[in-house]
């Protein structure tokens, strides 16, 4: 079998010739840029039951780079991925979605189990779910079922479609458009926001006569089974003790607050540091500290998909060693859509209430940074003491001295259950 | 792998010590943050720059300061949170509500001293009794009170007053404008020095009503007490009876320039 990932790397060269726009390189990791819109969708379409939101107006390329995405990798024609696609609007039903109950059975009853007509979309491995926020609400619940479960139900008959690539796309706030719930936010694994095409890009369309369908016929494809490899080369890379303790400490950090119970972090509908939650609290307007500026915090989902696409990513990027730097690149995007920032610290320059993902950038910085280097001691504070080479008590007396959030929360709980 | 191990791992060996860095951010959270910040005395527009918006200003106002200068300070903050609500805002207590209020609605319970004061528009309605310098130097704008302390309305260059129940002395010293009515009586010295204006009061006054007026018109429901018109210069009074040592004769007295 060839190497899955030298298919991936010619197919960005052709993607590249085909002139796409996909705006500019965006994600660094290391010494080298990608770029975000396009390289995510590589790491979701190597990983299985994950599911990537492409984020931005209209014409930015989402729904064009997917459906090109998913002609290469499943190897089948242009039209065909299409065909796959399942497109927002207030008129779909379940049955139009889904399946339906085949109405030829009653005219000839075969006494046995009723059969349903179950859609190419549900059937297929490769979903896309184009402007889903033009599903109203409820509508909105059967992709909840769907991510949670990876099942489809209807008229009490299951269709387990197998291991799936999910993408879904989505535009800002219309008129004819309907809010994305948290619950079901927080099944996406990624958000990825895609830009309209700039002066330049614009002028390096204006040169490309055919349309894309035709251009698809032109992309290097995947045989069956590099792509059903994908997800084992990409288990195979190792994180590190760094990451894995990065990457805990970082949901951690979006989690933490000693006046919210431990359970309800995520789910402060009433009060949280917006509604002065905090107010009186020695963290509160630490900037060094996250947990009070936000809101709503990160489910251990979040903790999944990190290690996912760090997995995914060094995969794609062929990083050798620490993956730190990936996890530092991808995790804003892993984390950005989940959470409800604090309003305040939010609205002020140089966020203004719109760039999210550049706040939320800056905490996974400060966490990151922090547990690689202000969090060392207490750490091996902590494991020394669970390891029983220092006394429980002695540990608890230093690691009071931290004053960190973390410290304080989660370490010293943990030490005092077991005096 | 040993949790030790873990993390001998994930540090290599090299583990740096630093404590929590301990600093305030640039996000204001309290009056006193806010008080920290202002150099000398406080200005609106300086607050306003500091002041946080949505639910942390609804918090900011519900707190209680603590000294003259974070109640300046809180006065600012219900103004800007009343210009910035197409709600009215409604606030508890505390001196200085509504100071320089341009626009909006602001509802005040149980209200201390200089309500609405410097006010420039908008509406303040206290519930119950305000305190003393209600509406004072106000130039536009209205507030409806419960009652009132001494004071009330001094300086003041336009906008209007209600005054349901009584007011205390002092009513309307110094105004070169505005309207104002007390539907219940005024205590002594009732337009004081009253330049223009209007002040009506439905009930009885004290002693010195309109002492020094030199222009505007004071109408009473009820008795003047005694010296009404002392040493006034010009404006109109007009009362149902006087008290003694009242200047001129009949209903009104005054001058011809009003």
């Amino acid at each position: 079998m060839p190497d899955p990932l030298r298919s991936i790397e010619s197919l960005v060269v052709a993607l590249d010739d085909l002139c796409l726009h996909l705006g500019c390189k965006d994600l660094q990791i290391g010494d080298h840029r990608f770029n975000s819109l396009l390289h995510f969708c590589l790491a979701n379409a190597c990983l299985r039951n994950r599911v990537l939101l492409l984020y931005g107006g209209m014409g930015a390329n989402k729904t064009s780079l997917v459906n090109l995405l998913g002609c290469s990798f499943l190897g089948i024609p242009f039209d065909d991925v299409e065909n796959l696609m399942l497109t927002g609007h207030p008129e779909q039903t379940e049955e139009k979605m889904i399946g339906f109950i085949d109405p030829r059975q009653w005219s000839c009853p075969n006494g046995g189990e009723m059969e349903i007509l179950w859609t190419p979309w549900a059937r297929s491995n490769w979903k896309v779910i184009n402007e889903i926020n033009r599903f109203p609400s409820g509508k909105q619940n059967i992709f909840l079922e769907l991510l949670q479960k990876r099942k489809v139900t209807y008229a009490g008959q299951v269709l387990t479609p197998g291991d799936t690539c999910y993408f879904a796309t989505m535009n800002p706030d219309f008129s004819a458009t309907y809010p994305l719930d948290e619950a079901l936010l927080d099944r996406i694994s990624a958000s990825v926001p895609a830009t309209q095409p700039d002066l330049i890009n614009g002028l390096a369309l204006a040169e490309r006569e055919r349309e894309i369908a035709d251009l698809a016929g032109e992309l290097p494809r995947l045989s069956r089974e590099e792509f059903y490899a994908l997800p084992e080369k990409v288990s195979d890379q190792q994180l590190g003790s760094a990451v894995e303790l990065a990457i805990v400490s970082l949901v951690r950090d979006f989690t933490l607050c000693e006046r919210a119970p431990s359970f309800d972090k995520t789910e402060l509908y009433g009060t949280g540091p917006s509604r002065g939650l905090c107010h009186g609290c020695h963290y509160f307007n630490n900037p060094e500290v996250l947990c009070w500026q936000v809101d709503q915090g990160l489910s251990d989902r979040a903790r999944q998909d990190l290690r996912a696409f760090t997995r995914a990513f060094s995969f794609l990027c062929r990083v050798e060693g620490s993956k730190m730097d990936v996890l530092r690149a991808i995790a804003p995007y892993v984390i950005w859509h989940r959470v409800t920032l604090q309003r305040s610290l939010f609205d002020q320059p140089p966020y203004y209430g719109s760039r999210k993902l550049d706040l939320v950038r800056t905490l996974v910085e400060k966490s990151i940074d922090r547990t690689l280097n202000e969090r060392g001691e207490m750490n091996m504070i902590l494991s020394r003491a669970m390891d029983g080479d220092m006394p429980l008590r002695r540990a608890i007396r230093e690691l009071e001295e931290f004053d960190d959030p973390l410290a304080r929360l989660d370490y010293i709980p943990a030490l005092a259950r077991m005096l | 792998m040993s949790l030790k191990g873990f993390m001998e791992e994930a540090y290599g060996g090299q583990v740096r010590s630093r404590r929590l860095e301990r600093r305030k951010g640039t996000v204001v959270l309290s009056l006193k943050e806010i008080s920290d910040k202002l150099e000398s005395r406080p200005e609106k527009v300086d607050v306003a720059r500091l002041a946080p918006k949505g639910a942390l200003l609804a918090r900011l106002i519900s707190l209680v300061p603590e000294g003259k200068r974070e109640a300046l300070i809180w006065g600012y903050l219900t103004s800007i949170a009343a210009e910035g609500s197409l709600e009215p805002v409604e606030v508890t207590g505390g001196d200085y509500a509504g100071l320089e209020l341009a626009r909006g609605r602001l509802f005040i319970d149980g209200a201390g001293d200089h309500i609405g004061e410097g006010m420039k528009g908008g509406l303040i309605r206290v519930r119950g009794r305000s305190g003393h310098y209600l509406g004072q130097g106000m130039s536009g704008g209205g507030i409806v009170a419960g009652s009132s302390g001494d004071y009330a309305f001094r300086n003041i260059s336009g906008g209007w007053g209600v005054i349901l129940g009584d007011s205390g002395s002092y009513l309307g010293l110094g105004n070169s404008g505005g309207r104002v009515v007390v539907k219940g009586r005024a205590g002594q010295r009732v337009g004081w020095l009253m330049h223009s204006g209007r002040l009506r009061v439905g009930g009885d006054v004290g002693d010195y009503l309109g002492l020094m007026m030199s222009g505007g018109r004071i109408s009473v429901g009820g008795c003047a007490g005694a010296r009404a018109g002392w040493r006034m210069r010009g404006g109109k009074i007009e009362a149902a009876c006087y008290g003694p040592e009242a200047c001129g004769d009949g209903r009104i007295l005054g001058g011809e320039d009003s």
